[in-house]
């Protein structure tokens, strides 16, 4: 009986220890459990699905106030959590001449930012999926209490120097801020390291009134019954 | 089944979070602090009374309260002109037109006396509805420390850049759990009241016995999850303990005698909690059945012994305040309503307190019943939110006025909700049945924060606007044995792009001077930990300065940070 215990005992510890190995160890190629949410699909790393619209295209003004040189701080260090291995020669990763990498399809997807043929609320359903892919690869959110530091961690201010966003997005003001379509910049509100609030003034252009413009649940593209404008 | 009697050497729960410290590396704060635990438990006499009673209450501000406004500098304070003119509409002057609104000015001695004290930094000044607390600070029953915060390493702003910082900044989850856990570099495992509680309940509580020495009336928190498993945290809300469903209040459809678990009433209902009370009696084989029981077992043992509690504060009766029939309320309850302002005649006067006064009400029955419960150190929790003041925080402006926001109610609920506690445990330590040998300073309150909130507004509308995440913050600790009307840490210079913020940033984000360890360290030792043990409580201070030294040299950052100026418990 005793030695059945032992037995019992040694199997449970190589499991937790298996579990955890999963849960925090560095994953060599890919963590399965990220990349079943995160898994690009074929059309995405193909670049079939990028579109060509009328504020990607139109005429840019001078290059915003781009972030500073990545600090190579990244906090997830204390856990043991790396970074997603990524096979960064994959057509989705542009490599740029300053050592930067841009992500191709959330940047195509963030080209359609503001854009005036679409409702406002698919703006921070854009947003929502560029920060969830952030966190993907990243394995939490930008350590960002303004929208300046998220704007600088979706610009290369991270461990791969990846850029989400074109730093030259006109939905990036001149203090360097993702602004909505009212020229307002975002509220990114981080109420844990997997859920990044954001909300638009709207029209008004003051927070906090009846046209705020948010979406209560993270969702995935595709979903547009997951989202609503906020009425409080 | 087996016999009731036996112990379990070592239950599943305990053996998974072992392995599981083991394999995640913290194996070694794990085996010290069971090691210093069983020595604790081998020294301790056999606990027969309450003697030596000591309570510390966490009150968790969840959502981010604004400590600038809380703790602002006063009339001729160094950081005066730096508020005025940068705080924009969230800036309350120190006297408006009616004088209504004005924040109480007060002074702290600690940097009054302090010859390294720039001329006027004792100089503060509390939030307009903080009316009461300022005479609790003036009466040297209430303190602040400033500029407190979550901090992996000693860190400035110049060195914001280049050490480890904790995970997460500016996010509220994560820093409410950092705050909890004060380890904020590891994994989550446990709470600091929790390894308190490991430590210190074989050595002072009745083994096996009556409730939890960590109690929650906010649910299960982090600040209390016990390393080592063996001190669970007991839930009770404001109406006391958590009872079995579809028995009545108090059980009583099922029994004749609520404190009596075995009165039952000669009807189904009476029949069927007998019935269930027997089936939760086995004992089994399994594990987990044997645990499930256990669980329920305990569970109505804590109600009986909690309802004790209640009963015995409850017989203490208030000498004014009297309910809508006819009946005087209890000392405790009548105490709570009439300083939130409420009519004790009215028919839901208890209902319409405030929730952290509920909280409080059931803390202080619990101490006043402490005999029931059978601990001489207790550990409560207990929070209240709505912080998170993006919004509608209130303020000021020349053409609105004083414009009343979130923050002048969540400080309205506060003030009333620590002077009527405070009255209470004043009272009690006069009472003369419930009083015992209980004293004013055997309790010690001390609040925590996600972080502080932006020193700049969001907004340039009066009342609309608000503020956001930010990080060192403002706190306050209240008891007989605080070293009252003083200020410790270090407050900072208000200058929103200056050496005390975070760079980069204009909007007054102050890296912390003190870390939340430095905070915490003086509430373990008052409760009985030693010096020799802080470091197992606290495994990170050694990277800080020994909060009991003092020391104030506002322009020196290393200063300040080899002078915690943390020392504000008295007697330790």
């Amino acid at each position: 009986m005793k030695k059945f215990i032992f037995i019992a005992l040694a199997l449970l510890i190589a499991a937790e220890v298996i579990v955890l190995s999963v849960r925090f160890l560095p994953s060599k190629k890919s963590d399965p459990a990220t990349t079943q949410a995160s898994k690009p699909t074929e059309e995405e790393v193909s670049g079939a699905s990028r579109v060509s619209h009328p504020i990607a295209a139109a005429p840019r003004g001078p290059a915003p106030n781009l972030p500073p040189e990545t600090k190579g701080v990244i906090r997830s260090e204390f856990f043991g959590v790396e970074p997603l291995a990524l096979d960064l020669s994959a057509p989705v990763f542009e490599q740029r001449g300053d050592g930067r990498i841009l992500k191709t399809d959330v940047a195509d997807q963030l080209k359609e930012l503001n854009n005036p043929e679409q409702d406002p609320v698919e703006d921070i359903q854009i947003l929502t999926s560029a920060i969830a892919t952030y966190r993907q690869i990243f394995r939490e959110n930008p350590i960002a209490g303004e929208n300046r530091e998220v704007v600088e961690a979706l610009t290369g201010n991270n461990p791969y120097r990846m850029m989400f966003i074109d730093p030259a997005h006109p939905a990036i003001n001149s203090s360097n801020e993702l602004v909505d379509r009212w020229k307002v910049p975002y509220e990114f509100h981080p109420v844990s390291r997997d859920n990044m609030e954001i909300r638009s003034a709207g029209l008004d252009r003051q927070f906090g009134t009846g046209d705020d413009i948010m979406i209560e649940e993270p969702v995935q593209f595709g979903d547009p019954e997951s989202f609503e404008e906020n009425d409080q | 089944m087996r016999n009731p009697n036996k112990k379990i050497e070592m239950s599943r729960r305990g053996f998974l979070a072992r392995s599981a410290c083991a394999s995640m590396g913290v194996g070694g704060v794990v085996n010290t602090l069971a090691h210093m635990r069983l020595m604790e438990g081998a020294l301790a006499n056999t606990v027969s009374s309450i003697s030596d009673y000591k309570a510390a209450i966490v009150l968790f501000h969840f959502g981010a309260t604004d400590g600038n406004n809380m703790l602002m500098p006063g009339n001729g304070h160094p950081a005066r002109n730096n508020y005025e003119n940068n705080r924009g509409v969230l800036a309350l002057p120190l006297s408006s037109p009616g004088g209504t609104n004005d924040p109480h000015p007060i002074v702290a001695d600690n940097l009054a006396s302090d010859p390294a004290a720039a001329a006027g930094a004792e100089n503060f000044a509390l939030h307009p509805e903080l009316g009461d607390l300022k005479t609790l600070f003036d009466d040297g029953e209430l303190a602040f420390a400033a500029n407190v915060g979550t901090l992996v390493v000693p860190t400035t702003a110049a060195t914001y850049n280049s050490v480890p910082l904790p995970p997460q900044l500016f996010s509220h989850s994560d820093q409410q759990n950092q705050w909890q856990s004060s380890i904020p570099d590891k994994p989550f495992q446990s709470g600091w009241s929790g390894r308190i509680a490991d430590l210190l309940n074989p050595a002072w509580n009745e083994p096996d016995g009556k409730i939890s020495m960590s109690v929650s009336l906010s649910g299960i928190n982090d600040n209390q999850v016990s390393l080592l498993g063996d001190v669970p945290q007991y839930s009770v809300t404001n109406n006391g303990a958590i009872s079995l469903n579809g028995y009545g209040t108090n059980y009583s459809n099922a029994l004749s005698n609520a404190s009596d678990p075995t009165s039952y009433n000669r009807n189904a209902n009476g029949r069927r909690l007998k019935a269930f009370q027997d089936i939760m009696n086995y004992t089994h084989d399994h594990l987990f059945e044997e645990n499930y029981n256990v669980v329920v077992r305990r569970a109505r043992e804590n109600e009986g012994f909690v309802g004790n509690a209640f009963t015995a504060a409850d017989s203490w009766l208030h000498p004014s305040a009297v309910n809508n029939n006819g009946n005087p309320w209890g000392f405790i309850e009548g105490t709570f309503i009439l300083q939130n302002g409420i009519n004790p005649a009215s028919g839901n006067a208890l209902n319409n307190l405030p929730s952290l006064s509920r909280q409080l009400i059931s803390i202080a029955k619990m101490i006043a019943g402490r005999n029931s419960l059978g601990n001489s150190r207790q550990l409560f929790f207990c929070s209240y939110g709505g912080h998170d003041t993006h919004q509608d925080q209130g303020g000021f402006s020349t053409g609105a006025g004083y414009v009343a926001g979130d923050l002048d109610d969540n400080m309205a609920t506060l003030n009333n909700a620590l002077k009527a506690f405070n009255d209470v445990m004043k009272a009690l330590a006069s009472e003369p049945t419930l009083g015992g040998d209980f004293n004013y300073n055997d309790f010690i309150l001390a609040s925590h924060s996600d972080f502080n909130r932006t020193f700049t507004p969001n907004g340039t509308v009066a009342g609309s606007s608000g503020s956001d995440h930010a990080w060192g913050t403002n706190v306050y600790m209240m008891g007989g044995d605080v070293r009252g009307k003083n200020v410790f840490g270090y407050y900072p210079d208000l200058n929103p792009t200056g050496t005390w913020t975070t760079p980069g940033s204009s909007r007054g984000r102050w890296v912390p001077s003190s870390a939340v360890e430095q905070f915490s360290a003086p509430i373990a030792k008052w409760l009985g930990i030693a010096d020799t043990e802080i470091g197992t409580i606290f495994p990170n201070l050694e990277r800080f300065a020994d909060p009991f030294t003092a020391g104030y040299d506002p322009t020196d950052f290393d200063s300040i940070l080899a002078n915690a100026n943390m020392d504000w418990i008295t007697g330790i």
